[in-house]
Order: C-alpha cells, then sequence, then structure tokens
C-alpha cells in the first residue's frame, strides 16, 4: 500500500510537470517587430540585453528587431503598420504628424536630450560652428540630423541654408569620413565611439546640438494611435521590459555589449 | 548586441551604451518616463524651424500612462 501511493505520487508529479511544460510551450506570445532608428548599432544594445536576458518573454512577447533607414523612416513604418513599435527622434515625429498626419504618438522617451551632432575631420579646418557654412555633411535622406539641423545651426549662429548635405547610407558614413570622402558627417553623439575607432589617426572635432543649449527630446519609443488604442497592453509590457533591458545594460555596459 | 550582430565591435557597443545612458538618464525622473513639458518644448523647437500644415499639440504627439512611475 505504501509503495502504491509513492507510485501514485510520483506519476502524479510528472503528469504535473508534464502539464506545466506543455502549458509553457503552449502560452502565446505576442508578437511585436520593432524598427530601429538607423540599422543596427551599440547604441541599440538594451534591445539585444531585454531579448537575450528573457525580459521580452517574460512578458509574454516575441520581439523581432528590424533596421530602419532613419528616424522619419521609421515612423513611416510604424504608420503603416508594418512595425508595431518604432524608434525614432521626437522631433521627426511632430513633423510628421503636422505635416503628414501620420498617426504615431511617442509612449517612453530614450533621448532624454538631444543626440544630434556632426562630426568634422579636424584637418578638415572645420573647429567652430560657422565653419560649417559651405561644408559638406553626409547624413542619410530623412535623418533626424537634418531635420533639426536649422534648430542648431539657429542657436549656434550660422546660416544652415549654407551647408551641403551628401545623401549617404547611415552603415557608410564612417568610411566616408575615415576615408576623407567627405569632411563632415551627421551623427548622433551616441555614434561617436565607432566614428573615433574608424577615422583614427585622424582626430574629429564635435559639434553636438546639445552644446548649442538646444533642448528637446531625442529618441524615444514610438506606436500608432490604432496600436495605443487596442493593444495597450502590449504596448505597456513591452516597454516595461525594454526599460528593464536598459537599466541592466546602463549597469554593466561592458558585459552587455557582447551577450 | 555582439552575438546576435558579430559584425558590432564589443568595446565600440560599451561606449554606444554608456553614451545612451548620459542621454536617457535624467536626476529625479524615471527612466523612459516622459515629461509632457519637455514634448511641448520640442514641438516648440520644430515650430521655430519648421512650418507646419497642421497644429501640433502635445497629446497628439505623446500618449501618457506606458512607464511605470
Amino acid at each position: 500500500m505504501h509503495r502504491l501511493d509513492k507510485h501514485t505520487i510520483v506519476c502524479r508529479a510528472v503528469a504535473l510537470v508534464a502539464l506545466l511544460l506543455i502549458s509553457e510551450r503552449a502560452r502565446a506570445l505576442d508578437n511585436v517587430t520593432l524598427i530601429t532608428d538607423f540599422g543596427y548599432n551599440g547604441r541599440h544594445a538594451y534591445f539585444f540585453v531585454a531579448i537575450e536576458k528573457g525580459y521580452y518573454s517574460d512578458a509574454d512577447l516575441d520581439v523581432k528587431v528590424v533596421r530602419g533607414q532613419g528616424s522619419v523612416d521609421a515612423i513611416r513604418q510604424v504608420g503603416a503598420n508594418n512595425a508595431i513599435v518604432g524608434f525614432a527622434d521626437a522631433g521627426s515625429l511632430v513633423l510628421a504628424r503636422g505635416n503628414d498626419h501620420i498617426p504615431v504618438k511617442l509612449v517612453s522617451i530614450v533621448y532624454a536630450k538631444p543626440p544630434q551632432a556632426v562630426f568634422c575631420r579636424e584637418d578638415s579646418g572645420i573647429r567652430q560652428p560657422k565653419d560649417l557654412e559651405g561644408a559638406s555633411i553626409a547624413n542619410p535622406a530623412g535623418g533626424a540630423t537634418v531635420d533639426m539641423f536649422p534648430v542648431y545651426a539657429k542657436a549656434a549662429g550660422f546660416d544652415a541654408s549654407k551647408v551641403k548635405w551628401i545623401v549617404a547610407g547611415s552603415d557608410s558614413l564612417p568610411g566616408l569620413l575615415a576615408g576623407n570622402r567627405v569632411p563632415c558627417v551627421g551623427q548622433f553623439t551616441v555614434g561617436e565611439p565607432l566614428l573615433r575607432m574608424q577615422a583614427a589617426p585622424a582626430k574629429l572635432v564635435r559639434f553636438a546640438f546639445a552644446d548649442a543649449d538646444v533642448s528637446f527630446y531625442g529618441n524615444g519609443l514610438i506606436a500608432t494611435d490604432s496600436t495605443i488604442a487596442t493593444k495597450a497592453d502590449i504596448v505597456r509590457r513591452f516597454v516595461a521590459a525594454t526599460i528593464r533591458g536598459m537599466k541592466d545594460a546602463f549597469a554593466r555596459p561592458d558585459e552587455r555589449a557582447g551577450s | 548586441m555582439n552575438k546576435y550582430h558579430p559584425a558590432i565591435d564589443v568595446a565600440v557597443a560599451e561606449g554606444e551604451t554608456k553614451a545612451v545612458a548620459e542621454l536617457a538618464q535624467v536626476k529625479g525622473r524615471e527612466l523612459g518616463l516622459v515629461d509632457p513639458a519637455r514634448v511641448e518644448e520640442t514641438i516648440n523647437v520644430v515650430k521655430s524651424v519648421f512650418k507646419l500644415k497642421t497644429p501640433v499639440a502635445v497629446d497628439d504627439v505623446y500618449a501618457p500612462g506606458f512607464v511605470s512611475k
């Protein structure tokens, strides 16, 4: 009798574990596609930390990260429902709303300070903001740096219309600068480590928009009005898991960069 | 990051993550939380340079309630 009870207990335990495993497998994850602002870069590490550490799956989300080609592109892709959430510039979002009626909103901020900047080779002779007049700056089409550049120029006291913009893919910018094919590139301050590494031994001069005392929001997480209204819980879970990834990445950037 | 995109240098990703932290962390404010006053400031900065076809209010570009305080 005693052996039978033990056997029954073991069987029930095995059945319970099997049920739990089946239940776990059957748990439906909500699919979320996130579009980045520009390609895949180290600045996006916290999204991948959230994937790697299981923060998204803990929130019942299956997150796929796809590369964008500028904030304007990311906003349009989210507006067209090609991605549920996007990572894009708030200024570009205002323009998209006011001029193109794209129904997309900010749900969380990441760059609470302006991230835009222009980096020039020091040997180009460009040493101060006004020297940018007449200079060529390579930047992807539709990028937030181009959109907000007049704000910086106004604050820094030079004529934005005298700058020549050269359209180039985001991935090609460091190479263009390193090869001295352009004197300057538009780049977020978060891209500075890659630029300095690839442009070495050439030295770079940085013109950060924030240094001109312009104050506005940079990039954040965005979603459409429709997603916000009908899938608020998914968006909320995505934001929470992403912030969890950020906290983790910020606490241990050396370890998390490799994860 | 490097695991998913091996082309990205670990040292660069570390430097970029530190740079993101500098932009993201605001003293006395929860990470990720949007300040409507800063959204309005952003709208005003954009309006100071660009002509908007239709007016944009804070509520048009910001949906509250997605970041836990």
